[in-house]
Order: C-alpha cells, then structure tokens, then sequence
C-alpha cells in the first residue's frame, strides 16, 4: 500500500464527511488521518490515506462524482484521469512522439493504451488515459491531444464531461 | 367554428405525413378545439393546386398517380401563387438547403410580407436566417413556428415556451439525428462498419440516398443553430457551429469506448455563452444520452433553477413530424383571435 493525501471541500452540512469517506473503505483503503476545517458553509477535509494505487485511483474518481464535493488537491500518486480515443495512422505517425508529446504536459502522463489496428491499410483506433495531478491541466492536456491531431490528421473523440468542461 | 386555412408548400414524406393526418383526425380537432384546418392550396416543385378546402386524401390520391399536383392544378409557383390565394397560414415543407435556405426562406419571407403566419418543418431558412425572420415577422405582427424542426415529433420550443416559462435554459445538448444515431448503435451491437451501417439503414428506408448531411453532423449543426437562436437566445448561424461528423468512427473504436465504460453518441451542444459545437463524443454509461437507441432524439436543457430537464422521442418519420407541424397550426389557430384582422387590406 501506499500512502497519499487528498484535500476536499464538501458543502458543511451533517453526513458529508462519511460521503467521501465511505468510497475509501468500498475500494479497501484505510484513513490514516483526517483533519476538518469548516468556514463560510463549506468544509476542508484533508484526508490521509493508504491504498494500492489502482484502489487510490477509484477511490478519487468515486469521490470526484460526488455531488457538491470538490476535489481541491492531490498529493501522492493518484492523479485525475480521462479518456481520450484517436482515430487514424496513429502507428505510421509515431505513436511514440504522441505519447511523449502528452506527457510533457506538466504533471500529466499517459498511463495507460489500447491499440487496435484490423488492416494495416485502414486506420487504426487507440484509447488513451491520461492521468494528471491538477484539474486545471486538463485544458492543457486537450489543447495538446488537439494539435498533435491536426497535425497527424488524427481524429479526436473526448468524454462528453470534458467538452462540457473545455468547450471544443 | 374558427377556420384557419393552411398553404402547404412541399408534399414530400412531411407533406405526405400532413396530408393523412388530416384527412384522420380533422373532425377531432373541430371537436377538441373549435378549429377547423382547411387547405386552401398545396405546392409541390412543379405547381400548385389551390381550391377552397380541398380533400387531404384526394390530394395525396393526385400526388401518388400523376406524380405532382401540377396536372389538376397550374405549373406556378408558389411564391405568385400566394398573392392569389386566400390563406392564414404558410406550411414550409419544402427540403432543406443549409447553404441558401431555398426555396424556403423565399416562401417563408413572402408570407410574412403578405402578413401570414408561418410554421415550418424546413431547417433551412431558420439555419441561415433566423434573426432576419424572426424580425420581418414581428415587423409584420405574424408568428412563425418551427417545432418539427429539432426532434421531429419531440417537443422542445413549444416546451420551453410554454411550459418552463419560468426558468432560464442555460445549455442544451443532445441526439439531434435518428439516422446517425441509428447508425452507431448498429454498429456498437454488432460490430459492423460505419459503411454496412449505413447501408442497412439505406435499406430500411432510414438513411437517405446521400446522407451526407447526417453522417457529417450539419443535419445536427442545423438543429442546434435553431435551437440555439431559439431557447438559449444566441444569435448565430450554421457558420458559427464547430462541426465534426461520425465519418471516422470505426467499429473499434466504438469497442475500446464500451471497454473503458462509455458509448460514442453524436453531440449537439450549445450554451449560452455561444459555444455551439456538433461531434461524436464518450458518453459514460451511466448517462441517458448514452441509452438512447436507434432512431431516437433526447435533449437535455440545463436551466437555472430547475436542474435538467430531458426530453426525448421520435426524431423524424413523416405522421410523427407533421404532429408537430399540426400543433405549430393548432397553437396559431388557437392563440389568435380574429386571424383576418392581421391580414393586410
């Protein structure tokens, strides 16, 4: 197990604190410490946890779905992540110079790929997760996946969240 | 009994729809409404046949045997013939053009002139010139409607107009096209290509011929200007909405999207801040955007005060869409007091 640190802000009212904790125990995780700030209707939480990290992982996404709870700041391993899939020669364009082009993204690396190509004369399709450490990174991380797909004339498909969140 | 008497220009599948749905339930809207709807005139591209309460099904008895009712009427067209005949409201079913709105923005543009009220199924002339039409109309005291313009038979203007009258839409985004959509589930359930798809929904009398304009998300990008100009109060044309379209989209990666939990849907979206975007997108399964199977439209309006609100149905079919288009007349026929007085001398 790990340990790793996560500040939250919740609305202060009764039951949130075990809102945000109660994914923890659901992923296997264990709180180490827990300190709780309340100002202006609002409350801090910064938790101090060990997991594995695939565990920590879930357990952020789970809080991050929460509604009314914001997460603030990450330390440790675990990191937000999304999806992103590409559509094109993605192998032919250096998928090698793709992946180090999104890692360069400050506090952003590619965590995870899946290739499939059915004919080496038809495009290809890859599904990427993208992992970073502040939520504001993902607009970089787009901003970055979208120039390297016009360039390579790939063709970009994002979660429906994060057109929401980026504009196109 | 209040008459309101219909020019209906175009007796396509809408046209055709229109026509049946008349001849079936015009007693019941005597009955339910105290109005009579009564044609006065129909146009299709080669002429028009006007007559002072012709029979819907006689017309689509002249249309299917001779193919146009350019034989039992005159070869004119409709933009003369409208100085002529005795109408209260223009019924714009001609095809949609994305790039002139024609001929439909010309129909469209006459009657407001002759002072008549409009309802169109025709996403042109709103694509192109919503601002312009809705101006000459409220110059010239006249209402148009347009709710079979986004989501065929799915009610969305009318909606918001009439009945959240007391929120603010903020965004609105969703499964505008049936033929897209059906195209994508097709291929999420079986795996096939976009091509096989495509072809399938050909036969099934689904796609069109050259489905173009849905595959490559303009259909979609009309639907959402409209909507846009309409609800959210963002003036804007087809030119300003960010367009990609599902012609890219292959089996696999529809497969590598349901592995990481999600189903790529076709998006319309707009805000009120004039972001007007059409692409495919992931979609969590966890979303109702992503349940949406087949043929059918959702929308989902973002408001202020009242969270979202999802409406959902049949996106296009030719009964389903002039439902709409009938109760754009019945609202007109119903709301207004007095239609001659509009007319001008």
């Amino acid at each position: 197990m790990k340990r790793f640190e996560m500040e939250v802000a919740v609305p202060d009212k009764p039951g949130q604190l075990v809102r945000v904790l109660k994914p923890l125990s659901e992923v296997g995780g264990n709180v180490v410490s827990i300190t709780h700030l309340r100002e202006n209707g609002e409350a801090r939480v910064h938790i101090i946890f060990e997991a594995e990290e695939e565990a920590a992982r879930r357990f952020v996404k789970k809080v991050r779905e929460l509604d009314g709870v914001k997460v603030l700041s990450l330390g440790g391993e675990p990191r937000f992540e999304t999806d992103v899939v590409l559509i094109g020669h993605i192998v032919d364009t250096d998928i090698k110079d793709t992946i180090d082009r999104i890692n360069s993204v400050p506090g952003a690396r590619v965590a995870d790929v899946d290739l499939e190509m059915p004919d080496p004369e038809k495009e290809s399709s890859a599904g990427f997760t993208v992992m970073y450490e502040r939520e504001e990174a993902l607009e970089d991380v787009v901003k970055t996946v979208e120039e390297i797909a016009e360039e390579k004339n790939l063709a970009v498909i994002l979660p429906l969240e994060v057109i929401q969140r980026c504009g196109k | 009994m209040r008459e309101v008497k219909l020019f209906v220009v175009g007796l396509g599948a809408v046209g055709g729809g229109l026509m049946r749905l008349l001849a079936d339930k015009r007693d019941v809207y005597k009955r339910r409404f105290g109005v009579d709807v009564k044609v006065s005139a129909v146009a299709d591209s080669k002429g028009v046949w006007a007559g002072d309460d012709l029979d819907p099904s006689e017309v689509l008895r002249v249309k299917e045997e001779k193919g146009t009712v350019a034989a039992v009427g005159e070869e004119t067209d409709p933009l003369s013939a409208m100085e002529d005949v005795d109408f209260d409201v223009l019924v714009e079913l001609t095809p949609t053009d994305i790039e002139t709105g024609e001929p439909g923005l010309s129909h469209v543009m006459k009657a407001i002139e002759l002072g008549k009220h409009v309802v169109t199924a025709n996403k042109g002339p709103l694509a192109v010139a919503y601002s312009e039409i809705m101006e000459a109309a409220e110059e010239a005291g006249v209402i148009v409607r347009y709710e079979a313009t986004a989501g065929g038979a799915m009610p969305v203007f009318n909606l918001v107009r009439e009945t959240l009258r007391s929120v603010d839409v903020l965004s609105l985004e969703g499964i505008l096209n049936g033929t897209v959509n059906y195209v994508l589930t097709r291929m999420e359930e079986e795996g096939v290509t976009l091509e096989d798809a495509l072809a399938e929904a050909r036969n099934r009398g689904i796609a069109e011929a050259d489905p173009s304009m849905d595959v490559e998300g303009w259909d979609t990008a009309c639907k959402v200007v409209i909507l846009a100009n309409s609800i959210l109060g963002v003036e804007c044309t087809i030119d300003d909405v960010d367009v990609t379209g599902i012609e890219r989209i292959t089996p696999e990666a529809i497969e590598i999207a349901e592995e990481r939990g999600y189903r790529i849907r076709l998006i319309g979206r707009a805000t009120k801040d004039g972001d007007l975007v059409v692409t495919p997108a992931l979609v969590p399964k966890s979303d109702p955007l992503s349940r949406v199977k087949g043929t059918m439209n959702l929308l989902r309006l973002g408001t202020d005060v009242a969270g979202d609100i999802l409406v959902s149905g049949r996106g296009a079919g030719p009964l389903e869409t002039a439902s709409a288009v009938m109760s754009d007349v019945l609202a007109i026929a119903e709301g207004i007091s007095g239609l001659e007085r509009r007319h001008p001398a």
